[in-house]
């Protein structure tokens, strides 16, 4: 809980530096890079999140691992900050939130689309511009396929749901008759 | 749940509820459990949550556990969860409700025993609930409030009497573990139901950390004394997370205040505080507020201190309704000076300390009156109540100081002496058995007597006959009389004087020394009571004596259930088991005067001819029983009985010795003898024989007819006839 919290000070302040300097393209480009190389070794990521990296090490793991491969300087600074400060353990969620952030500020929003079948395309066209006018923002539709859902679809984004599947119902509806 | 529901109805009940369904896909504000465990989770998201709004937490397999928010920090949000928190699991979403915690109010609560949710745990079904109420709210204001002015009958002497408790009052019930802080409390309840039913106390029992099986204990005992009708148990159990503990006496104060606001009574039981402080330093630490003295958390003085501060005496204009308070508080070795207990004396109006050496000294209730105090409730007490019991405290008061002098009895003066007598006379008349609350009328007569020495020419042995005599003759005699007193309810001139004629009337007809004073203090007394039970009927001295009796292979936990099943019940079969075994036995008539071990010797021979079983194995069984407790019940008659060890045994051979037979120096001369000698499987009718011997010899005429009859045919119609008058008479 507390890693996930100080990757969103440090993507934060990351961000800012980024924005400050113009050099906010370079930037994402890196953090996708360590967004990969995390996807690619699912070890590294493991050992970032284990508990007690001594400093040193951890410094010798992020030059070798990220930074030798990381364009923007500004980026490298602050995987090495984060490895002073031993915060380490929040690299993994760097990405995450920078992206959340960079979102905001694009005026973009993912919204995680769970169907119970695959969707009309048409149907989906129509959630992306009502969602659009509801929140205001791009939407970016993820599209999933639940059949436990029975029916209908559930959307979520930040902090949202909103529920229309049959599952759904069918659970308000236990409420109601109190079984 | 009841399998008596017709299906018709559930179908009905169905369709009316989804017709009322209305679907819709509404938007919620979800988050994400971050961690959880030990009954409490962070949650992230949920930012615009509000203090204490519940929380659907689904988990992986679908179920819904709820939860509470408590802390609200700036990265996540704490909840205690209400249900399985184990099943809880990270990444589960939570979802907001919208509404802070709220439970069914109403009267459908009555006679329930439900959760701190207020969801029904008894069985019995649905409730029905007129609406649902906050469980947290604030106290009434000032404006709304008034004066504690209408008292609240315990119907326990000693605190009608000297430690008043109005209606709206919160009185603390403070004393060690096992000092009967409970059985005040259950006694009270219990007395609310001789209230006038337009002016009913609505009890609620809040059991917060109990056993389970002491919950259900209490429902059953406020069932057996048809209680249980205009109460509600709110129990959250030993076994229940500390959050329901932490919830139960807000949600329960939330049931009662229901009552206060619409103009009635309700009275409201904590049991107890300590265990509920507990629950919330739990809670407290697991979401690392900080911890202070004892490790309770800052706010722990807030906690009681506003749950306390609803109940309230209402004003006329807001419907003048009452909610009255007893919180229980567990002191450790009689400290009242440990951090809870001087929190909870300081919010209430005052405190009944109950006394673990004064319990263990056989004073029931253990009230310690020298502390224990009432701040508001004088004003409350009935007028009659007040002139009555004015000197009370200080006569007993004066008497404790004295008390130390005691030993020194017949070196001190006359007065002293006097001063003594009195003070020990009042404690003893002060003392009053579990479940028998006292009309607070008859409490002014009984206590009454003894302030204006009354008592002092009696032993105090008698007191407690003097007064179950005393209510007999009341209720019999002078109806009118208590009708008068209720009515005016001072204590009058014209009263006091009627009042003194009644007691001087009894006491012409009262007689403790009737009864011989017998073989065993314990016994006597039991047997007076019994005996004297001529007009107040049947009768738990009776249930005792003849379980003192019982033999130890006859015994089991349950004996004393069965017993009063066998006395109340109507098993006629048993019943004519026993006439049937009275006009078969053998019936032995002696004009000698013996020793025991003859007469044991004698029966013995007789009784292994009827029997398979060796007369000197009898002989020294009868021995044996008579070695643990003397079965000479009284200096007139003895009911020796032993199990034997064959199967499907019963015999009884009766004795009557006209000259009578030495049992031991307190017994000298026993004149008649029940001899029961039975198999392990006739156990059930041994203990039916037990107690209707024990019946037929409490017939006042026994004595005297037993020593007339003429022979032994005579001797066997006087006990048929004796246990069919019984019969009569009982029904």
């Amino acid at each position: 809980m507390i890693f996930k919290m100080c990757a969103e000070r440090y993507a934060g302040a990351l961000f800012a530096v980024a924005a400050e300097n113009k050099e906010l393209d370079a930037v994402t480009a890196d953090i996708r890079t360590i967004d990969e190389i995390f996807e690619k070794v699912p070890e590294i990521r493991k050992y970032c999140l284990s508990a007690n990296i001594a400093t040193d090490n951890g410094k010798i793991v992020i030059e070798e691992a990220f930074i030798k491969y990381l364009k923007n300087a500004k980026c490298a600074n602050t995987l090495r900050v984060m490895a002073e400060n031993r915060r380490i353990s929040s690299l993994p969620f760097l990405a995450e939130h920078f992206f959340a952030i960079l979102a905001e500020k694009e005026n973009r929003v993912t919204i995680s689309a769970q169907f119970a079948t695959e969707p009309d395309p048409e149907i989906v066209e129509k959630l992306k511009k009502k969602m659009s006018n509801k929140t205001g923002k791009v939407v970016e539709l993820n599209l999933d396929v639940n059949p436990e859902l029975l029916g209908g679809f559930i959307l979520k984004w930040s902090d949202r749901m909103l529920d229309n599947s049959v599952k759904g119902r069918l659970k308000s509806l236990k409420k109601v008759i109190k079984i | 749940m009841k399998s008596s529901i017709n299906p018709g109805e559930i179908l009905d009940v169905l369709k009316k509820r989804i017709a009322g369904f209305e679907p819709s896909a509404e938007e919620d504000e979800i988050g994400r459990v971050l961690s959880a465990g030990d009954g409490v989770a962070s949650i992230w998201g949920l930012n615009s949550i509000l203090s204490g709004e519940l929380v659907e937490i689904e988990t992986d397999d679908g179920e819904i556990v709820n939860a509470m928010a408590m802390n609200l920090e700036e990265e996540s949000v704490s909840v205690v969860l209400f249900s399985d928190y184990e099943k809880v699991k990270e990444g589960n979403v939570a979802k907001r409700t919208d509404s802070v915690a709220s439970v069914p109010v109403g009267e459908g609560l009555l006679g329930r025993v439900v959760d701190p949710l207020g969801n029904p745990i008894d069985g019995f079904g649905e409730m029905k609930s007129s609406a649902n109420s906050r469980v947290e709210v604030k106290a009434p204001g000032i404006i709304s409030r008034e004066n504690v002015t209408e008292p609240l009958q315990t119907g326990i002497k000693a605190i009608d009497a000297m430690i008043p408790i109005g209606r709206g009052q919160r009185e603390l019930i403070i004393g060690d573990r096992r000092t009967g802080k409970t059985a005040i409390a259950i006694d009270t309840i219990i007395n609310q139901k001789n209230c006038d039913p337009k002016e009913r106390v609505h009890c609620f029992y809040v059991a917060i950390g109990q056993k389970r099986s002491s919950v259900v204990q209490i429902m059953e005992k406020l069932k057996k004394y048809d209680a249980m009708e205009y109460t509600t148990i709110i129990a959250a159990t030993a076994s229940d997370p500390a959050s329901l503990q932490y919830l139960a006496p807000y949600s329960a104060c939330a049931m009662a205040e229901y009552f206060r606001d619409s103009g009635r009574h309700a009275l409201i039981i904590f049991d107890d505080l300590t265990k509920h402080s507990q629950a919330y330093r739990e809670i407290s630490l697991l979401m690392r507020r900080s911890p202070g003295r004892e490790a309770y958390p800052g706010d722990v003085f807030y906690l009681h201190s506003r749950l306390l501060e609803r109940a309230a005496k209402m004003s006329e204009e807001f419907g003048g309704g009452s909610l009255t308070a007893l919180p229980i508080v567990e002191t450790q070795d009689g400290d009242v000076s440990a951090y809870i207990p001087t929190n909870i004396i300081s919010i209430t109006d005052g405190q009944i300390f109950l006394e673990d050496a004064l319990f263990n000294s056989g004073l029931r209730p253990a009230i310690n009156v020298g502390i224990s105090v009432s701040r508001v409730g004088g004003d409350a007490q009935l007028k009659a109540m007040k002139q009555t019991a004015g000197s009370l405290r200080l006569d007993l008061a004066q008497f404790r100081e004295l008390a130390a002098f005691m030993q020194f009895s017949s070196d001190l003066d006359k007065s002293t002496k006097k001063q003594l007598d009195r003070g020990e006379r009042l404690t003893e008349i002060l003392k009053q058995p579990q479940y028998e609350p006292i009309d607070v009328f008859k409490q002014i007569i009984i206590l009454k007597a003894g302030i204006s020495g009354r008592f002092d020419k009696y032993p105090t042995v008698k007191l407690r006959l003097y007064q179950r005599e005393l209510f007999a003759y009341v209720d019999k005699n002078e109806p009118d009389f208590m009708q008068k007193l209720r009515k005016v309810g001072e204590l009058t001139d014209e009263i006091e004087k009627e009042l003194n004629k009644i007691y001087d009337d009894f006491e012409k007809t009262f007689n403790p020394e009737t009864m011989e004073t017998g073989v065993d203090a314990g016994y006597t007394v039991n047997m007076a009571l019994a005996m004297s039970q001529g007009h107040s009927g049947f009768n738990r001295d009776m249930l005792q004596l003849v379980e003192r009796i019982t033999g130890r292979e006859l015994a089991s936990p349950s004996l004393e259930e069965e017993l009063e099943q066998i006395i109340g019940g109507e098993d006629t079969l048993e019943k004519d088991r026993f006439d049937k075994l009275v006009d078969s036995c053998l019936i032995i008539d002696s004009d000698k005067e013996e020793v025991m071990k003859v007469v044991f010797k004698h029966v013995a021979e007789k009784m292994a001819l009827s029997t398979d079983s060796d007369a000197d194995e009898i002989y020294s069984k009868l021995v044996a029983r008579e070695e643990q407790t003397s079965t000479a019940l009284s200096p007139f008659f003895s009911i020796p009985h032993i199990v034997s060890e064959g199967e499907d045994e019963f015999d009884m051979v009766i004795m009557r010795s006209k000259k009578g037979i030495f049992f031991s120096d307190a017994a000298p001369h026993v004149h008649a003898l029940f001899f029961l000698f039975g198999s392990l499987d006739q156990r059930h009718f041994h203990l039916v024989t037990l107690s209707a011997i024990a019946q037929i010899i409490q017939t006042p005429t026994f004595e005297t007819g037993w020593l007339k009859a003429s022979g032994i045919e005579e001797l066997r119609e006087l006990i048929l006839s004796s246990e069919r008058k019984r019969e009569k008479t009982g029904k």
